[in-house]
């Protein structure tokens, strides 16, 4: 039986972390801790997966703020372009926010529910207790001498997270990211859902065990428990009528879904990849950006029927507002494979005509001339 | 019985195996697998790896971090570009009958990328192969390892069922532009001898 002591109601014993020393001497834990950390945030300043959209970057730092209320000065937000569902704060105030965890979120309160929780590991100095778990202090340390910041994918959240935080940690850290999501005004009602839709596309690839394979679920409680605890706790908070901020989100990340959903293919997960773009469709039936990409999705996926699952996303996609000029180049490739011709040639014409500088418009155009 | 034989003759096997060596490539006409000739002149140094059975052959004039000049020479359908160790790696996209020029630069794609590398196609367009029809395809790759910013060309065509490609790659800084005529040079000399 899981326990809240945060979210218990009255009576509970919450206890507070030390108050924060500003300056942390350098020759103390923290202090080292910090310095390293300020080494690594310097070095993914430089990183090419940087995205360095002020716009963006100011408008997920605004949603942090709101969640980290008097912390607020001492978060600094950095939106990696990678397509995984990461977020993690390191004990200097770096945030690193993956474009793979921005695409996955339906609303600004989905968003707060993963930013709220790193907010908290970072108020609770869970990354000072875990430095001074010896375990970690030698896997720190090897991390810490050895991998780049933008290198390996994995070390890029475990340098940041500090590493796995123990279960407890993530327990305390799903109770206070949940206060904190009530307070800022959301609706917590959003924050199960935001796990049970991360489990469900892992589950889509088959295989293994699909908790073991995010490195949010590595150490997080188990999924069923999280959920449980979770819904229990959001349906003991007030604001389920709240507005979750879904039109700003869209807004704030509609100049670049596109671009992460190309990378949400290249990871190669087409299962994965068709349960999300499934989802958002879902979510929104007439997003036709996510219908071409769920489309492309079942074309490399290539199982069983997934030919004309593609003919058909494609085609409804046709129809939606959103969809991009790709779609007829698509569709001309289908019609090509199958020796429609006047179809092949109507499809890449108007993709053609939509995108006059494509990188493939002269391999194209001799497509155009060809005779059946 | 027979296991334990040919566990033991393929142990033997490997303690006989060279390790790679890299040679001179003269400027005469090389034989690569799948038929495919070229001529290069003198500078370029061949990747030796002695393993039978492949169609992956490497050149560079400076160090493959460098520059690579990488063949894929008949890539049969249903294999992969590079296979591990004689196998197909497990997840690794292969080379289709009946694949078209984009789908052959979309299969490069993602064996270059599997990494975790970032690629751009920048462009895609017809472009003579050994005697014939053939694409071009050229990329940008920021290499993972280091996040240096590589350039890519990639020539190829498919022939007798068969993937042929031969593909230059070298960091975006200096490398890429000082030796992609020399490559353009071997290109323009490939024929296929079946």
């Amino acid at each position: 039986m899981l326990a809240l002591p945060l979210l218990a109601g009255a009576g509970a014993a919450a206890q507070d972390p030390p108050a924060k020393p500003h300056a942390p001497a350098l020759g103390s834990e923290e202090g080292g801790l910090r310095a390293l950390c300020d080494r690594e945030e310097a070095k993914l300043l430089q990183s090419p997966l940087l995205v360095r959209d002020p716009a963006l970057t100011a408008y997920v730092q605004a949603v942090c703020c709101r969640l980290a209320g008097p912390l607020c000065p001492e978060v600094r937000v950095h939106i990696l372009r990678t397509p995984y569902f990461n977020a993690s704060m390191a004990p200097n105030g770096m945030m690193q926010v993956w474009t793979g965890l921005l695409l996955r979120c339906a609303d600004e309160a989905q968003l707060a529910t993963i930013l709220g929780h790193e907010i908290a590991h970072y108020h609770l100095r869970h990354g000072l207790d875990q430095l001074r778990d010896a375990k970690s202090r030698s896997a720190f340390a090897t991390l810490a001498l050895m991998v780049p910041i933008a290198g390996p994918l994995a070390s890029l959240g475990a340098v940041a997270g500090g590493f796995a935080y123990s279960r407890d940690h993530e327990r305390a850290a799903d109770a206070e990211g949940l206060e904190r999501l009530a307070e800022a005004g959301y609706p917590a009602g959003e924050a199960p859902r935001v796990w049970s839709n991360l489990l469900e596309e892992l589950k889509a690839e088959g295989g293994g065990d699909a908790a073991k394979r995010s490195r949010l679920f590595a150490t997080h409680p188990p999924e069923t428990e999280r959920q449980r605890a979770l819904e229990a706790a959001a349906a003991r908070m007030a604001g389920a009528d709240r507005d979750p901020g879904r039109a700003a989100f869209r807004a704030a990340i509609a100049p670049f879904r596109m671009g992460w959903m190309e990378d949400e293919l290249k990871r190669r997960r087409y299962g994965e990849s068709v349960a999300l773009l499934t989802r958002l469709c879902g979510e929104d039936p007439q997003d036709g950006l996510a219908r071409y990409f769920l489309g492309e999705a079942c074309r490399l996926r290539d199982g069983d029927g997934d030919a004309e699952r593609a003919r058909r996303a494609y085609g409804e996609a046709l129809e939606l507002p959103g969809a991009p000029p790709e779609v007829h180049r698509a569709l001309g490739r289908l019609h090509r494979r199958a020796g429609r011709m006047p179809e092949m040639r109507a499809a890449y014409a108007r993709y053609l005509a939509l995108r006059p500088d494509a990188e493939d418009a002269e391999m194209i155009k001799t497509y155009l001339k060809e005779t059946p | 019985m027979k296991k334990l034989g040919a566990a033991l003759t393929l142990l033997l096997l490997a303690a006989c195996q060279k390790p790679a060596v890299w040679t001179a490539v003269t400027p005469l006409e090389s034989e690569l697998p799948g038929g495919l000739r070229v001529r290069g002149e003198a500078g370029w140094n061949r990747l030796d790896t002695h393993q039978a059975g492949t169609w992956n052959v490497r050149w560079t004039v400076n160090g493959e971090t460098l520059d690579r000049l990488w063949f894929f020479a008949g890539v049969p359908a249903g294999q992969p570009l590079v296979r591990v160790r004689g196998e197909v790696p497990k997840g690794a996209a292969v080379f289709k009958e009946g694949m078209q020029a984009e789908d052959v630069a979309e299969l490069f794609e993602s064996f270059l990328s599997a990494g975790g590398s970032t690629f751009r196609r920048d462009r895609l367009a017809p472009h003579p192969f050994a005697g014939g029809d053939g694409f071009r395809f050229d990329y940008t790759l920021i290499r993972k390892a280091d996040d240096v910013t590589l350039k890519g060309s990639a020539f190829g065509a498919v022939r007798g069922g068969k993937l042929y490609l031969i593909v230059f790659q070298a960091p975006r800084v200096h490398y890429f532009a000082a030796l992609l005529p020399r490559a353009e040079a071997v290109v323009k000399s490939a024929r296929i001898e079946p």
